[in-house]
């Protein structure tokens, strides 16, 4: 049976859902440039009917409506777009770490156009040729001495600076294994609190965004991909061991060590491989990319020292002294220096093949044909540092190729995600006018229901 | 499809950033006049830049070269051609010992005349350029020739012959130096059957002092010798001139044409640049236009 107070109800639930409504919509609106917001929607529900069925009183002349009342929902896509977007965040972190890296061996191996270590070597094959010209000129010899100091400046740089980028890469791997521990810690309590919330059938929409940015990120970080276990909860693995585990996580710990960075998972205390996100490209770059270049300038250098000094060694100085290295034995590119000889006085640079010759340059000039000379694994020098600098560029380029080819994808993915929820202030706007109007009408229900109050008391009352 | 206020900002943001690096690209291109700066943009490029790089500062060292073989030899043709000119004198100083009617003051003149064009030879064979003397092999850095107070021979000589080779190319080269021993025969160094060029003038010396006309016959016909060997070197030295302006002129055009390759495979089309520089530029206005206009309507201009 129901009363004129049921026609208020019901307007009077028309009124708080629609509120409820606009609520969503403002809310939506507030958030139109929040990251990884995802737009929400009030859903109406029309109250179970009265009585419920079964009733089977036949004086109630069927079931009326009790009103409405709304819950809110969030638009997501299926979760396949997720784990598209998660692939390639993983990809994009580990290319974009790659190819930074090597863009910075890049600009150590040529620091300006034209300014490489095969130009170097070039003005140091010219000094022994100049000596080689004038070989009783010690003018000729301080140059030969000045462009040997260069050249090997030229390498202790490349060295010293390719081994920073190794330094430099562990800082940024353990601030990120920080950032990893941060989000795995509060992607834990977004668990608990998603899980009590669904347990008390409400949908914790916003704590449902930010776990799904976080995961995001995390994936960026670490290519780690989330999956949702059998009983419900959300599972984060990396590399076959926990980060996630519905309500706890697993901190990750970093070291460096001499042999190499050490990443341990709290979990069992074992060492984790991390080939993927921006952890993996940094490790690939400090570990893989980087000491092969540093192991091409060692060769690079220890050739140089060896053939140089074999040939010095047979060669006389102005001072008639022979069997003297041109370059201390047994240097690489970090510790290539002169002979303390050579660098205590250019006359003993060895240019002649006799004693007492001075106008002799025979062995400067077999020292300058090496430039010809195809020392090292079939090439010469020069080849070797040019082949050095094609690598680093084709690496830098395919690196970078990677990475946009990445972005692209990402960004067509992100496109098809904001396409379903992203906030469009148009379609907020309509539906704010919808609502607006409902709530007038139920407004106009409740004043309804009012007068018809007022009809029965004042005129069916006692007059 | 729907569109959302967010895909609007992002896929604007998204094109500007787009048309942006493009312009930046290209105005890079403008500014340096380089078709790439670092060797990522053009890996083999950058390899062929820096191999042309090389054989260019390769040549100019060669280059180098030429212009000091060049300036020797020219040097080393001077004192040659004094030498040669100093034996003609001698031979026609021998001729008139010839005559019979010559009185003992006159031979004791001609003979001291001989004496004085055997010292000019030895300062001309004793030449040096500032740094080094030209005639003594690799021992350059003193005199290679001396007087000998044990006679005979009169002069000795204390250089090496050694040659100095000039590199004017890979393995190639100029023999930018000669060397007294070869010029005057001293030690038998050029014809072991000749004496060299101090005895055969102290020889003369001594004829011309006595009127003994064999022996100043003698002595001419060796110093015709003498003289036959040193014109043909100066015209080796001749040779050896031509020969270093050739290889010059060579090495010229091989580096004119490395730097035509050099600009060919890193320098930018400077006309294709700037017209590519203009469209950059258009794109990217039009991209900020676009932009600019985004959400200048709205449901909200016309709801009140």
């Amino acid at each position: 049976m129901s009363g004129i107070y049921n026609t208020i109800n019901i307007g009077l639930s028309g009124l708080i859902a629609h509120r409820q409504a606009l609520d969503v919509r403002a809310h939506n609106i507030a958030n139109v440039s929040t990251e990884g917001y995802r737009r929400q929607e009030a859903i109406l529900h029309a109250l179970p009917g009265n009585p419920p069925p079964g009733n089977m009183n036949a004086l109630l002349g069927g079931q009326w409506g009790a009103g409405v009342w709304a819950t809110s929902t969030r638009h997501s896509h299926e979760s396949f777009l997720d784990l598209q977007a998660r692939i390639t965040d993983a990809a994009m972190g580990r290319w974009s770490s790659i190819a930074s890296t090597l863009k910075q061996v890049e600009a150590i191996l040529q620091p300006a156009p034209g300014e490489d270590l095969s130009a170097q070597l070039s003005r140091f094959w010219n000094a022994w040729e100049a000596v080689a010209a004038r070989p009783e000129d010690i003018g000729a010899r301080y140059v030969l001495r000045e462009q040997a100091v260069s050249l090997t400046d030229g390498l202790h740089q490349a060295e010293l600076r390719l081994q920073s980028i190794r330094t430099d890469s562990e800082v940024a791997i353990s601030g990120r294994i920080a950032e990893v521990n941060r989000i795995t810690a509060e992607v834990a309590d977004l668990n608990r609190v998603v899980s009590v919330a669904v347990a008390e059938n409400r949908t914790p929409n916003d704590d449902l965004d930010r776990r799904d940015m976080l995961l995001n990120r995390l994936a960026e970080l670490t290519g780690a991909m989330p999956f949702t276990s059998e009983d419900g909860g959300l599972i984060v693995y990396l590399d076959g061991r926990p980060l996630v585990q519905g309500s706890s996580s697993f901190e990750l710990s970093f070291a460096a060590t001499d042999d190499g960075v050490e990443i341990r998972n709290n979990y069992d205390g074992e060492l984790v491989t991390i080939g993927n996100g921006e952890i993996g490209g940094l490790l690939n770059a400090r570990d893989v990319a980087v000491p092969s270049y540093l192991d091409q300038l060692n060769t690079l250098a220890s050739t140089l020292i060896t053939e140089v000094n074999a040939l010095h060694r047979a060669g006389f100085g102005l001072d008639n002294v022979t069997g003297r290295d041109f370059f201390a034995a047994g240097g690489e590119a970090a510790t290539i220096a002169l002979d303390p000889a050579i660098e205590a006085d250019v006359r003993a640079i060895a240019a002649s093949a006799a004693i007492d010759t001075p106008g002799d340059g025979s062995v400067a000039l077999q020292i300058a044909n090496l430039r010809a000379t195809p020392t090292l694994a079939g090439r010469t020098l020069s080849d070797f540092a040019q082949a050095l600098l094609g690598l680093v560029g084709s690496d830098v380029q395919s690196a970078e190729r990677a990475l946009s080819a990445y972005q692209a994808s990402r960004e067509q993915i992100r496109l098809q995600e904001q396409s379903v929820s992203g906030v469009s202030i148009d379609e907020e706007l309509a539906s704010i006018l919808q609502s607006q109007r409902a709530y007038e009408a139920c407004a106009r229900v409740i004043q309804a229901g009012d007068e018809m109050l007022r009809t029965v008391i004042e005129r069916l009352g006692v007059s | 499809m729907r569109i959302s206020d967010m895909m609007m900002t992002n896929g604007a943001v998204y094109r500007i950033n787009q048309a942006s690096a493009r312009l930046f690209r290209v105005q890079e291109q403008a500014s340096t006049g380089l078709r790439f700066t670092s060797p990522s943009q053009d890996p083999s490029g950058a390899v062929r830049a820096a191999s042309l790089r090389s054989s260019i500062s390769e040549i100019e060292r060669y280059l180098e070269n030429t212009d000091i073989a060049d300036a020797r030899l020219r040097l080393t043709e001077v004192s040659v051609a004094h030498i040669g000119d100093a034996l003609r004198e001698a031979r026609s100083i021998a001729l008139s010992g010839m005559n019979d009617g010559l009185d003992d003051t006159a031979r004791k003149s001609l003979a001291e005349q001989v004496n004085q064009i055997s010292q000019e030879i030895l300062r001309s064979g004793n030449a040096h350029d500032g740094a080094r003397y030209l005639f003594a092999g690799y021992k350059l850095l003193s005199p290679p020739l001396a007087t000998n107070a044990a006679a005979p021979p009169p002069v000795l000589y204390l250089g090496d012959r050694g040659e100095t080779t000039l590199q004017t190319g890979r393995g190639m080269g100029v023999v930018s130096n000669v060397d007294a021993a070869e010029l005057l025969n001293l030690g038998g160094a050029a014809d072991p059957a000749l004496e060299d060029a101090f005895t055969t003038l102290s020889n003369l010396s001594a004829a011309l002092a006595t009127g003994d006309h064999a022996a100043i016959d003698q002595a001419m016909r060796s110093l015709d010798a003498h003289f036959t060997r040193v014109t043909g070197i100066r015209g080796e030295i001749g040779a050896r001139l031509q020969r270093v302006t050739f290889d010059r002129s060579r090495l010229e055009e091989t580096r004119d044409m490395c730097k035509t390759l050099l600009s060919e495979t890193e320098g930018a089309d400077l006309a294709e640049v700037i017209s590519q520089l203009k469209q950059e530029e258009v794109a990217y206005q039009v991209a900020v236009a676009a932009s600019a206009m985004l959400g200048r309507a709205s449901l909200l201009d016309y709801i009140r």
